[in-house]
């Protein structure tokens, strides 16, 4: 008996650490490398069209950054805004994402489960999160290849020390907040 | 080195962004994954005599070719082009087919530079006489080729370098004399550009491109080569269609070709997404 309630304790643990977590999406920019003409921003601009969690893509075209909105109660897919930015042939330079917060304490390693990713949070100091805050993505591919050399050995680390607890089937995101 | 010096110079006169959608080469880069592009493609050379090559055509001629462009991934793309013309005889016909392939195997993308590099084959049937030694698999030629491209974009200066090989085999219907060479290496350096506009606004706004190339080719079997100076204005339209005026002119050389010198004009729509 005490080890089934030890089992639903650990299980609880994990869905309330990992699901309930108070956060939503708001909004994104996206700042795409390689982007010389407006032709090739306008490609672009079509390919993430076709995501269905997308609502509306502002564009600020000198700075080759498009602001994305996202469909309410949609769950919004980091690794796809990237796959179709190189399939216009370009790279991710920065996924900066506008995360609203309600009392979140955070600190180095917290891992925060949204939607169906885990956020771990890097280079920040403990604090509660309240309101909206600018979170962005440190991964490879979402960062341009010279910055993700910094953060290469602190993401390695925190692989290994979270290989045991995460489950393979999620996406697993290094964060900052900005 | 002399020629690096004038696109440095060139750049820093004018101030300008870097283009890279070349008009007599192709970039790195690729076109977008799932998009379909349609060029057609004009070239008029004006009468020419050359008393050294024996070459001595009376007549404007005409070359016209539709070209069909597929972006098959991020890294993989398509052309199809079908040539017709007056190039080698008195009235227009149709020529015959050229398939080409790019794929890109590197990229390497910073904020405001990149450097990419991409890999072509081509293969050409085409029914012509075979009345010159300039091996062109773009409407001249039967054959086959390949090469490589590599793009630099360093913040205001574009910079693309092609490098590649051509084997002409018989055309239908026409055969190689033993005095024709049968393969050419062909090498071009380009860049370009963005003149206008300084500051974008919005999709619907035209773009205006500059571009100068130097295309040259080199037949080791008959020592012969040559290389041209290309430059050409490009009009970017609602972001989709692309209008290219150009002008090709021989610099130096001694190749038995149709012409020293032709006009360009190109016409481009692109199909983002155009299928799933």
């Amino acid at each position: 008996m005490k080890k089934y309630i030890i089992k639903i304790i650990i299980v609880c643990g994990f869905i309330i650490s990992h699901i309930a977590v108070q956060a939503q999406f708001i909004k994104a920019e996206l700042k795409v490398s390689g982007l010389t003409c407006s032709m090739c921003s306008f490609a672009t601009q079509k390919q993430l069209q076709t995501l269905t969690f997308i609502d509306s893509i502002g564009t600020d075209l000198n700075h080759t950054t498009f602001i994305l909105s996202f469909k309410k109660d949609s769950i919004v897919d980091p690794e796809l805004i990237k796959k179709k930015v190189e399939d216009a042939g370009f790279s991710v330079a920065s996924l900066v994402f506008t995360f609203h917060f309600d009392n979140l304490k955070i600190e180095n390693n917290y891992q925060m489960g949204y939607q169906n990713s885990l956020y771990t949070f890097m280079n920040v100091k403990p604090r509660t999160l309240n309101g909206n805050a600018k979170i962005k993505i440190l991964d490879k591919g979402f960062v341009t290849n010279k910055e993700y050399k910094k953060y290469l050995k602190d993401i390695a680390a925190i692989n290994r020390e979270q290989a045991s607890k995460t489950q393979k089937e999620n996406s697993i995101y290094h964060i900052t907040i900005l | 080195m002399k020629v690096f010096y004038f696109l440095f110079l060139f750049s820093a006169c004018f101030k300008l962004k870097a283009q890279e959608l070349f008009v007599s080469s192709e970039p790195a880069s690729n076109m977008s994954s799932k998009s379909i592009g349609i060029r057609l493609n004009n070239e008029l050379m004006p009468p020419y005599k050359n008393a050294s090559t024996g070459v001595d055509n009376k007549y404007y001629m005409l070359r016209q070719n539709a070209e069909l462009m597929w972006g098959i991934n991020r890294k993989w793309m398509f052309h199809l082009n079908l040539y017709s013309g007056t190039f080698h005889q008195p009235y227009y016909k149709f020529e015959g087919i050229n398939l080409y392939t790019k794929f890109r195997f590197l990229s390497n993308d910073g904020i405001q530079n990149h450097f990419r590099m991409a890999a072509y084959a081509k293969v050409s049937a085409i029914n012509n006489a075979i009345q010159y030694n300039d091996i062109n698999l773009q409407g001249d030629n039967s054959g086959f080729g390949g090469g490589i491209i590599a793009t630099q974009l360093l913040h205001k200066l574009a910079i693309s370098f092609t490098g590649g090989y051509n084997h002409s085999i018989n055309n239908i219907g026409h055969n190689l004399t033993s005095s024709q060479p049968n393969f050419a290496y062909n090498y071009s350096l380009s860049t370009g550009y963005l003149l206008l506009p300084f500051k974008y606004k919005n999709y619907r706004e035209t773009n205006v491109n500059l571009y100068i190339e130097l295309l040259g080719k080199t037949n080791p079997q008959t020592s012969e080569k040559y290389i041209d100076i290309a430059p050409a204005v490009q009009f970017i339209i609602k972001s989709r269609m692309r209008l290219d005026i150009g002008y090709k002119r021989q610099l130096t050389g001694n190749m038995i070709r149709i012409n020293n010198q032709s006009f360009i004009l190109k016409f481009e729509y692109n199909i983002f997404n155009a299928y799933k």
